[in-house]
């Protein structure tokens, strides 16, 4: 389709091109016309048919061009009208246009057709109408000369002739001598004598050239019988000159009169040069008599190559106003058209310049924006139903943490709590209004939700799902909470704000004290009943002696010793149980840390073979401050059952380094490891993992270590074994 | 009172006597031929006659149409003729060559020699044969309709118009029977 606009549009420029060319030869032919018409006879230039048919083609000519302009500016005066986009850039166009071309036509018309009047005006100049005239009057006077003379002498031979009847044919010899004297006596060039129109005699010179008689006509012979006398010019024979012939009736002759004619030869020469003068006279006067006729053609033909040139000029002048406008149009509706949100339209008009790469690139703009529309209108749909997912989860979100047993806090990048659920206000004790939109300093400044703020400081920024246990007196009663801080990230991994998930342990912690307290106090009767048994079989074994009355001296001394040893057991018991209720509060100082480090480890090492005891201080871990001899009681209860737990080859490992204003001390050893269900209830009275002992070692630990506000945590240790973790708050 | 009505027979006379007519204009017929006798007048201004004189071809176009008169209605037209007279000045034998054709055929040349002559030979005629009514029904009232055309002038200069003079038109006459 655009292939065929294309050639269609070809076509109309060779159309275009060829009328053009046309119309330049048409000028190109006029022009010569105008220059060659003064060299044209004539009858053609004044011809009535050429003057009517030049008038009439300027006639239409005119009527073309105003049809022409008057449409196009009725056109434009609609265009400026009806508010059409680029009327006006068109209008200027049009009349610069039709102004340039206009204006020069016309004044080049004026001022050729006043040099044209002039030019005509100098051909009918005075002085050349004078001499031609005067020209014509000497040759006619010299021929009128010759007539009358001629004339004259035809007057005189009838006066001599007038007594010579002519009748008496006797006579003739008589009228021929008189004829020959008078021939030479008046230097004529022929006589001759009629009866009316018929010859009677005639003489020529001989010498004149003249080759037969000359016949003067009838009607020179009737005038002058009827008239007395008459003259004529005859031509004898081509290039033989001018024979003036004289005709004077013979005075007194009756009916049929007689008739004398007298005949005078003028030279070629004469007469050819006389003629010309007369003839250019008359040349002249035919000129000046159709002078009118004559300008009028030169100014028609004239005004018709300026009308064709204003045609021309018009015609162009709006074509290419037209070239111009229309595609600058086009884009104009375009522009509206897409601005009023119609991207599918496309400018479709012919042009091959500039104009033609500005519609091209419009249209490539119109379809890029079209593009981008699309992508635009498919990520929109995409974002509505990735808000209504977000919503849909959001609200899954809402509910879930609506309904769920922990307490959820999200705090942003800043600290400010954007997201908390019931659950954590009401294990906070704390209102919606005191949390959302507070930062965690102001909403948690009192004492003890402080804990949360030095919990969050020890957990780094990065930090993924990090469990810590806190106990927080709120509303007058201990609180123990499990609380595990995760970081929130963006697409690009960037940590934005944080999580915490607060776990309410305090009834759980309850509940597996309770637990613990009566495997407590199954493991005490168990522990009490072991020696109570050996007590009862002493007893029994001395009574049973007793009564088969045999020597009991022997079975009582065994008996007391059993007795005796089994209840120092139950003493030494006792009196641990009474060291763990009594445990005193802890009485922090500053110590040397790795001095107290190697005091403890040296008791283990060479303890048992094939396991290394090592101990190492980070640097900026010199110093502490704890209670020496509750922390020294921590570590020895670890490194009892580290080193318990490892066999031969292995390593148990002490170490403490300080990050973040807090004192971590760390015992690693490479055993068997603890089973993850035992995990929850290592740090419970009388719980242990050996079968053997109080299971009172790691419960002291973990009260030593809250006493001091810190925590302890157990994790695996890799390889193989397990990690035991001290984290002490350093004032 | 006012000038007008007592100037307007000579403005009348003025306007008759310069512009050319047919005047007068009659017509009758023969059993064969419609003869016209008519005098053109006020043909002959200065500058026709300067343009003669410079030998100039100058001729007069005479069309005579003949109608068949019809009461209370448009006449019928029957036929058209042109008769052209041209003549030619010879400054040579001052002598003025007179052709005439009718509808393009010469039917007759004759010299004049004086002005005088010429006028009238290109004016003045009488008993001119223009029609043939040879095939018409005996009876039929006839008239002839004849104007003269005298060639043209310019307006404002540039601006041709024809010369010619009304349309004069004949008394009616029968074509002749047989025995008349």
């Amino acid at each position: 389709m655009f292939g065929d606009r294309l050639r269609r549009r070809r076509k109309d420029t060779r159309f275009i091109l060829a009328m053009l060319g046309l119309l330049l030869l048409l000028l190109g032919g006029l022009y010569a016309l105008l220059l060659t018409s003064r060299d044209l006879p004539t009858t053609l230039v004044t011809n009535r048919l050429l003057l009517f048919v030049l008038w009439y083609i300027n006639v239409v000519l005119v009527l073309v061009v105003l049809f022409v302009l008057a449409r196009n500016l009725f056109k434009l005066l609609m265009e400026r009208r009806g508010r059409v986009l680029g009327s006006k850039f068109k209008g200027k166009l049009v009349a610069s246009y039709i102004g340039l071309s206009l204006i020069p036509v016309l004044l080049l018309f004026l001022y050729g057709t006043g040099l044209l009047q002039q030019s005509v005006d100098r051909w009918f100049a005075a002085p050349v109408r004078q001499v031609l005239q005067q020209g014509s009057a000497v040759a006619e006077s010299m021929l009128e000369m010759a007539e009358e003379i001629t004339l004259r002498d035809a007057v005189l031979v009838a006066e001599e002739l007038s007594d010579l009847d002519l009748d008496r044919p006797q006579l003739r010899p008589r009228l021929n001598r008189q004829l020959q004297r008078a021939l030479q006596r008046l230097d004529l060039d022929y006589l001759g004598v009629y009866r009316e129109t018929d010859f009677v005699q005639g003489v020529l010179d001989p010498q004149a050239g003249l080759s037969d008689l000359p016949e003067p006509g009838r009607t020179v012979l009737m005038e002058a019988v009827l008239d007395g006398q008459a003259v004529r010019v005859l031509t004898p024979a081509p290039g033989a000159g001018r024979l003036i012939l004289g005709a004077a009736a013979v005075p007194g002759s009756s009916s049929p009169r007689g008739v004398v004619v007298a005949g005078r030869l003028l030279s070629p020469t004469v007469a050819e040069q006389s003629e010309k003068l007369i003839l250019a006279y008359q040349g002249y006067r035919q000129l000046e008599s159709q002078k009118g006729e004559l300008s009028a053609s030169q100014v028609l033909l004239f005004l018709m190559v300026t009308l064709l040139i204003l045609l021309a000029s018009s015609w162009v002048g709006l074509y290419l106003a037209r070239r111009v406008t229309v595609p600058i149009q086009a884009l104009a509706d375009g522009t509206r058209r897409i601005s009023s949100g119609d991207l599918a339209y496309r400018v479709e008009v012919e042009a091959d310049d500039e104009l033609g790469v500005l519609v091209d690139s419009f249209n490539r703009m119109t379809a890029e924006l079209e593009r981008n529309k699309d992508l635009l209108e498919e990520g929109n749909r995409e974002l509505v139903d990735a808000n209504r997912r977000l919503a849909e989860e959001r609200a899954l979100i809402v509910a879930v943490l609506h309904n769920v047993a922990a307490g959820v806090v999200a705090l942003d990048g800043a600290g400010r709590v954007v997201v908390c659920n019931g659950a954590a206000l009401a294990m906070l004790r704390q209102g919606e209004e005191e949390l959302r939109g507070r930062t965690v300093a102001d909403a948690w400044g009192d004492p003890e939700r402080r804990k949360l703020l030095a919990l969050l400081d020890t957990v780094p920024p990065d930090a993924s799902g990090a469990g810590r246990e806190i106990r927080l007196a709120l509303g007058g009663e201990w609180k123990t909470f499990e609380v595990k801080v995760t970081s929130m990230r963006d697409a690009s991994g960037k940590p934005f704000g944080r999580v915490l998930v607060l776990e309410d342990l305090t009834e759980l912690i309850k509940a597996q004290q309770l637990a613990a307290w009566n495997e407590a106090a199954r493991r005490i009767a168990h522990e009490i009943k072991n020696p109570l048994t050996p007590i009862q079989l002493a007893a029994e074994r001395m009574l049973h002696k007793y009564r088969q009355g045999q020597d009991v001296g022997a079975a009582l001394e065994d008996g007391v010793a059993i007795i005796v040893r089994e209840v120092e057991t139950l003493k030494a018991m006792v009196e641990e149980f009474s060291r763990y209720a009594r445990m005193p509060r802890p009485q922090p100082v500053a110590i040397d840390l790795p001095a107290l480090l190697g005091e403890t480890i040296k008791l283990y090492r060479d303890l048992k073979e094939g396991v290394a005891v090592r101990s190492r201080v980070e640097p900026g871990a010199e110093s502490a401050w704890v209670d020496p001899e509750q922390l020294r009681s921590a570590l020895i209860n670890l490194l009892d059952n580290a080193v318990d737990a490892t066999e031969a080859p292995g390593e148990v490992s002490l170490s403490a380094s300080r990050a973040d204003g807090r004192l971590q001390i760390r015992v690693a050893d490479t055993g068997h490891g603890i089973p993850a269900e035992a995990r929850g209830k290592l740090f419970l009275p009388h719980f242990s993992t050996k079968g053997r002992g109080t299971g009172l070692g790691l419960a002291i630990v973990h009260r030593i270590v809250s006493d001091h506000h810190g925590t302890i945590r157990v994790e695996d240790n890799a390889p193989r074994g397990t990690v035991f973790t001290i984290d002490l708050p350093q004032g | 009172m006012s000038l007008l009505p007592a100037l307007a027979p000579f403005l009348l006379a003025a306007a008759s006597s310069a512009e050319p007519r047919l005047d007068p204009l009659s017509a009758t017929a023969t059993r064969e031929q419609v003869l016209v006798s008519f005098h053109l007048a006020g043909a002959f201004s200065e500058k026709l006659t300067e343009r003669i004189q410079s030998g100039l071809a100058t001729s007069f176009v005479y069309r005579f149409e003949l109608l068949r008169d019809r009461k209370h209605w448009w006449d019928d037209h029957i036929a058209t003729s042109t008769f052209e007279v041209t003549t030619m000045y010879n400054a040579i034998s001052h002598e003025y060559l007179v052709n005439y054709k009718l509808d393009g055929r010469l039917v007759e040349s004759r010299l004049a020699r004086s002005r005088g002559e010429l006028e009238a030979a290109m004016t003045t005629f009488e008993r001119l044969p223009v029609f043939s009514v040879a095939d018409r029904s005996p009876g039929t009232r006839v008239l002839v309709r004849a104007r003269a055309e005298l060639g043209s002038r310019t307006l404002l200069s540039i601006i041709p118009v024809h010369v010619a003079t009304p349309w004069a038109t004949s008394k009616k006459f029968r074509v002749p029977r047989e025995a008349e």
